[in-house]
């Protein structure tokens, strides 16, 4: 039997024994988004609460939270940006999970497709449906042109841009978010072995039960972090609601930049209020939905004992 | 024997791109009968058991179980369960979920599948882990949790689809016990596939030979063993002593001139067999029918025998497993006992050298 040789000591093995090695490691990085993530945001805070700024007298205030909280605007737009980020995400996943569904047992060329609209720039995408929806669109011509009698000028053509059910909007974030979350959902569909399939029919699952039993369970991981993605995007995205959307009410990120942009500088705290309003309501309602999606609160023990 | 089947293949034929897989299939199940269906990989045993579970429409023929015909019925409608390999359980359900799988497709309320569940989890011995998930379980452990999940649906016919063949050797013996309690327990028909000859003899009442998508042999156990219906079927059973003669009656006469005496009656060129654990080997003359003087070629000990190879005057070369406690020096010379009633053969066929499969698993 040979002796075991003691390895000499490192630094790096040294850590070894450290339990929280892990968060060490990543320290770098953290601090790096530390500093200009969160530096920022504490400038931010600052300059909302009035200590920091180009007017006032430096004192600490709650006015800017007050005024941008009073204000009836405020509200309509909150409204406003969580019935387009709650109705484009549930669309989206829905009609994600249908097309992954039916694509499942394509080749590789459905993730190709998928992924075609991914490099394509928001500004082509608007840019594309108001060429297609506007009054004076592609589609409202060529209906023209084929002669629809209720189409007898531009005037007649439904309004699906700038239009106050924001039609334009969805049609754009469907358009944009659809083939991104199907390309999400082929892969961990793709993960999930077909003997699982097999196994639920051959326990007396009809197609319908295998599907809400055993597929959309296991696919929940993906539609969880692929939704939140769209959520937390759609909820914040400020040009396509800008060029797109209803004229009033506004989203609330359009708010934000118009009164950032305001000549006069005393809406400057207001703005990052508001701008600080929206990242909490995102975060909480984004941390409200991991708790939901991770499917703890529904779980229940079997036989009533501890 | 068609009367009394509970479940018939008639005629069941599946093709994959041409290729058949499974040719014109027939074979009786009886009500409460465990039955294995034996072959080499590839053989199409699989295929036919998800046929059977309705996984795959077959080409030609029908299934027919208590009665009913099975034609166009979908999986879900078969009152069957299957358990593949490695016991398939739902990753994002607990163990108890599991097991209350089949039932809560069947509409039973959440009270009752749970108290059938746990009732279940207990006769396969697995009490308090209904909570545990699936992740958590041995290989064994996820075998007994499939089977449990597989047997609480009360199913006409249990489908296992080599169930053990991801365990090691011990845990297989267990679990056989168990799957045969378990039978003996519900009096539930039982389907096995499987491609190791051992794990047949010992599950099943009948065993159902199959190569190439044909069956070749229905038989119990100890006639598969004893009375081969040709050599492929033997040398798949372990059968290693195989020789050419022609038979008179009683009397057979080996290529290389001895003779033998036979139990039954046979005529013309036959091929011949005999079973090595059914080799006698003398150290001495002690009877005189069948004794064939030979040299000791080869001694090996497996532990639980000493496997011999004996080579006769005349070159023939035979094989003999015979108990540890007997001892054999190589070159030594013996007597090898041939039991007329242990000798069994069949018309040689003109060249009839078929493509023997090689067992995947060699009886230990």
């Amino acid at each position: 039997m040979t002796a075991v040789q003691p390895l000499k000591t490192t630094a790096w093995m040294a850590l070894r024994d450290v339990p929280w090695r892990a968060y060490l490691l990543v320290l770098p990085a953290l601090s790096l988004v530390a500093v200009l993530f969160g530096g920022g945001l504490v400038l931010a805070f600052l300059q909302s609460v009035g200590l920091l700024g180009l007017t006032g007298d430096g004192g600490f205030s709650l006015a800017a939270y007050g005024a941008a909280l009073g204000d009836e605007q405020f509200w309509r737009s909150l409204g406003l940006s969580l019935y387009i980020a709650f109705t484009a995400t549930a669309l989206s996943t829905v009609l994600s999970i249908g097309l992954a569904m039916l694509l499942r047992e394509a080749g590789r060329w459905a993730s190709f497709a998928c992924q075609l609209t991914l490099p394509i720039p928001h500004l082509v995408g608007i840019a594309g449906i108001l060429l297609l929806l506007s009054p004076s669109g592609l589609i409202s011509r060529l209906l023209y042109s084929l002669g629809w009698i209720w189409i007898s000028s531009d005037q007649d053509f439904p309004l699906l841009v700038n239009d106050s059910a924001n039609i334009g909007v969805m049609t754009h974030f469907l358009w944009k978010e659809i083939p991104f979350m199907t390309l999400i959902l082929l892969a961990v569909l793709r993960g999930i072995r077909p003997e699982l399939g097999m196994q639920a029919r051959a326990l007396g699952a009809t197609p319908w039960q295998c599907f809400w039993n055993v597929t959309l369970p296991l696919l929940r991981p993906g539609i969880v972090s692929a939704s939140l993605i769209v959520f937390g995007f759609v909820f914040g995205n400020f040009e396509v609601p800008f060029l797109l959307g209803s004229t009033y009410p506004k989203t609330l990120p359009i708010l934000v930049y118009q009164a950032f942009t305001n000549v006069d500088l005393n809406q400057r705290p207001v703005a990052i209020a508001l701008g600080l309003l929206l990242s909490l309501i995102s975060i909480a309602l984004i941390a409200l939905y991991l708790w939901l999606g991770s499917g703890q609160p529904f779980r229940r023990r079997l036989g009533g004992q501890p | 024997m068609s009367e009394t089947a509970y479940c018939a293949m008639q005629n069941l034929t599946k093709r994959f791109r041409g290729v058949p897989a499974v040719r014109d299939l027939w074979l009786d199940l009886h009500q409460g009968e465990r039955l294995a269906l034996l072959g080499p990989s590839g053989c199409g045993k699989s295929t036919t058991l998800q046929l059977i579970a309705g996984l795959l429409p077959p080409d030609s023929g029908q299934i027919v179980l208590d009665g009913r015909s099975l034609v166009g019925i979908p999986p879900e409608r078969r009152d069957m369960a299957l358990v593949l390999q490695k016991g398939l359980l739902f990753p994002h359900l607990s163990v108890g979920e599991n097991v209350a799988f089949g039932l809560k497709l069947r509409g039973v309320n959440r009270a009752d599948r749970e108290a059938q569940a746990l009732a279940m989890l207990a006769q396969v011995q697995l009490t308090g882990f209904e909570n545990r998930r699936p992740a958590e379980l041995s290989g064994g452990q996820a075998q007994r949790v499939a089977l449990a999940r597989s047997l609480v649906i009360r199913p006409k016919l249990l489908l296992l689809d080599e169930p053990l063949s991801a365990l090691d050797a011990n845990l297989r013996g267990d679990m056989q016990e168990l799957i045969l309690q378990l039978q003996a327990d519900t009096g539930v028909t039982l389907l096995i596939v499987t491609h190791d000859q051992q794990e047949a003899v010992v599950m099943a009442d009948r065993i159902a030979l199959m190569f190439d998508g044909c069956l070749r042999q229905v038989d119990t156990p100890e006639a598969l063993y004893q009375r081969p219906s040709d050599g492929t079927v033997a040398r798949f059973l372990g059968g290693v002593n195989f020789f050419g003669a022609v038979a008179a009656g009683n009397r057979l006469r080996l290529t290389d001139g001895d003779s033998l005496t036979l139990d039954s009656a046979h005529q013309g060129p036959v091929q011949v067999t005999i079973r090595p654990e059914r080799v006698q080997v003398l150290a001495e003359r002690l009877c005189s029918t069948n004794l064939l003087p030979v040299t000791v070629a080869q001694s090996r000990f497996t532990g639980t025998q000493r496997q011999l190879v004996l080579t006769t005057a005349a070159g023939l070369e035979l094989q003999a497993w015979v108990p540890p406690g007997q001892s054999f020096a190589v070159g030594q010379t013996a007597y090898a006992h041939l039991p007329p009633e242990a000798l069994w053969c069949w018309p040689a066929a003109g060249n009839a050298s078929v493509a023997v499969p090689e067992p995947e698993l060699l009886s230990h």
